[in-house]
């Protein structure tokens, strides 16, 4: 897909750079330099600039630092990973749905793991998730064979519509991608031209929030392992010889008790009787008054939700904070339907029409229980219809079984021939050879004969006409 | 493989040959291709009821080979579908197109089982391997008016699992007075 935007007559024609001969770097100037370089790098994140490697490599390696933020990563993926997809084709091609469930099905090697690699990349990434359209020639309309993921990290970005990225190899080599043979998703890609579409990913927009949680835990953790330094307690009346046996008593002594975690009270023997012991503590680190840890860990969730576009009540429980009810829940995840992956799944699915035949269409499937429900609910709607329908003889039981099938209410084994053309592949179906419901017919001895519309014999008829003669 | 039939197929595989090199080579476009393709198999399927011992001109010939024609005609249109897509030529149409050759084989066997009321020929896509089915319908004619044993012999080794429960089932088929039971 090259640019089809024709920018002659655009002030934008001379932000395009067409890319020849290797990568090219060029900064104009400071982009959104006062966000990126004043706050985002007090906590240690890279500036965000059109280069996003230092940067996206801090970022992928966010759900290494907080446990949450990776079990909302990890959830928001395997949600999107099991959800399936179905592929229909509307002339009922099944060479062209079957080819192209093939396509999906090994998507980088396998599809689940495939994906789980590119939303990694998609909710990790400024750069995005890229995905290589390998074609049989070196035309950009020629047959797609395959769908690789790319790493994020070995893309750099021109400001070329028709080579949009480069390819690092791991031979150091830079090879070019163009339009036609890579698609890009990214996550709210920067409105700035000097960033090259670059995006602001969920790692990004929970960063801080993972850096506090990050510290937030680890002093708990230390507090209750009692690995820190707590504090500096200055004790008069006990020399130094004296301290430093009595650290290394408690020491031994937990040693030899087992403890692991817990190092338990320093005792320090023998006191100078001459001068009265006194007792001086220094905080070196505590945490703030008034801090509330269930309220930080409860807004931590909450933008973690935001970010990676999960329900909150997948992070956690919702009930004893007055969201626990039913009704207050389902808003909240009906809310949650247009966020984060949503606007992947989107994306995804306008990139299959760029590899699949014009008839051919590809779709999410749900596994949501409230999804299910939702269809459940409209098909007894449908089904109530068809019966008004049939019970008034607006159509008759022919009919009726016809439009159940195209509704998908009924198995196309209980119908009589279908009539309407249409074909349905779901990446759970296997080639024809080996469906069970092949082996059945295997059974029944003959495979149904296709249903011959009266155009197909009129055109057998003339076509002997032509060769027997008009007899 | 019966030595007639086989002669057929290799006559029918040079004129679809034909036509595929035509396509290939970008000589004519899909559309003529698909009509010179309908024209080979009309004309490939007289031939073959002819070979089977029936006049493909009388009406019960054409009434036979109108159907075994629009059964081909259905599955070309989803071949030209998929061609007319298709950015460039593809080695395995090719190998497709050999398909439609080997479908002269039911109007033979048609004509080979005397338009018996046979509920399906070889070859004639009824079963998981369609027309690259090897079995063939040995009929013994029994004493009586219109009384045979109809067995469906396997011609191959790997016969898909339709060839085998036919084998199975139809060891002998009845047909007696001219009506299957």
């Amino acid at each position: 897909m090259t640019d089809v935007l024709d920018r002659r007559r655009s002030v934008t024609r001379d932000d395009i750079q067409p890319a020849s001969g290797g990568v090219m770097h060029i900064l104009l100037g400071p982009a959104d330099l006062a966000a990126t370089m004043g706050i985002a790098q007090q906590t240690g994140l890279p500036a965000r600039t059109m280069v996003t490697y230092a940067r996206d490599a801090v970022l992928r390696a966010t759900p290494l630092m907080d446990g949450m933020w990776a079990a909302a990563v990890k959830k928001s993926i395997q949600k999107q990973v099991a959800r399936g997809f179905t592929i229909e084709d509307t002339k009922d091609v099944a060479t062209r749905a079957r080819r192209a469930q093939e396509l999906f099905e090994l998507f980088d090697g396998d599809f689940e793991s495939g994906l789980q690699r590119h939303l990694q990349d998609f909710l990790l990434c400024d750069n995005g998730a890229w995905v290589e359209i390998a074609r049989a020639t070196r035309g950009g309309a020629s047959r797609v064979e395959g769908l690789y993921h790319l790493d994020s990290h070995r893309i750099t970005r021109t400001r070329d519509p028709n080579i949009p990225a480069y390819y690092q190899t791991l031979k150091n080599g830079y090879k070019p991608l163009p339009a036609d043979f890579v698609a890009n998703f990214t996550d709210m890609p920067s409105p700035d031209v000097l960033l090259n579409g670059v995006g602001l990913c969920a790692a990004s927009v929970a960063w801080e929030t993972i850096v506090k949680m990050q510290a937030i835990e680890t002093y708990f953790r230390e507090k209750v392992s009692g690995q820190n330094n707590r504090a500096i307690h200055l004790v008069s009346g006990v020399t130094d010889k004296q301290l430093k046996q009595g650290l290394l008593s408690a020491d031994a002594d937990a040693v030899q008790k087992g403890f692991i975690v817990y190092k338990g009270a320093v005792l320090i023997p023998g006191f100078d009787t001459e001068r009265p012991p006194s007792f001086v503590t220094i905080p070196l680190a505590d945490i703030p008054d008034g801090f509330d840890l269930n309220e930080e860990r409860e807004r931590a969730d909450q933008l973690y939700s935001h970010a990676v576009g999960l329900f909150i009540g997948d992070l956690r429980p919702l009930t004893g904070q007055g969201l626990g009810n039913g009704q207050q829940a389902r808003i909240l995840e009906e809310s949650a339907e247009g966020m984060g992956l949503a606007a992947w799944a989107k994306q995804w699915v306008t990139f299959t029409k760029r590899i699949n035949p014009f008839s051919t269409t590809f779709a999410w499937s749900s596994s949501d229980i409230t999804d299910r429900t939702k269809q459940a609910e409209l098909q007894t709607k449908q089904v109530a219809n068809i019966s008004a329908m049939l019970a008034s003889q607006l159509i008759d039981i022919p009919q009726a079984q016809q439009l159940l099938l195209d509704a998908k209410i009924l198995p196309k084994e209980l119908a009589p021939a279908d009539r309407t053309p249409g074909g349905i592949l779901t990446d759970e179906d296997q080639p024809s050879e080996a469906t069970p419901g092949v082996l059945l017919k295997a059974a029944l001895l003959i495979e149904p004969p296709p249903e011959l519309t009266e155009a197909e014999l009129a055109a057998a008829r003339a076509l002997l006409d032509e060769v027997l003669g008009n007899g | 493989m019966d030595e007639r039939l086989r002669r057929l197929i290799i006559r029918m595989l040079a004129r679809i040959g034909g036509a595929m090199d035509a396509l290939e080579a970008e000589r004519i476009t899909p559309q003529q291709w698909a009509a010179q393709f309908a024209s080979v198999l009309a004309q490939g399927h007289a031939d073959a009821l002819r070979a089977g011992g029936v006049n493909p001109a009388s009406p019960v010939g054409r009434a036979v080979l109108t159907r075994t024609v629009a059964t081909q005609l259905h599955f070309l249109s989803g071949f030209q579908a998929v061609i007319e897509d298709a950015p460039q030529f593809e080695r395995g149409w090719k190998a497709r197109a050999g398909m439609y050759a080997e479908s002269v084989g039911a109007p033979y066997w048609a004509g080979r089982t005397k338009l018996l009321p046979l509920p399906a020929l070889p070859k004639d896509g009824s079963t998981l391997c369609k027309t690259r089915c090897g079995c063939a319908w040995e009929v013994q004619q029994l004493e009586g008016d219109n009384n045979y044993d109809c067995y469906w012999r396997r011609g191959k080794r790997d016969s898909c699992s339709t060839c085998i429960a036919r084998e199975r089932a139809w060891a002998p088929l009845r047909i007696r007075e001219g009506r299957v039971i």
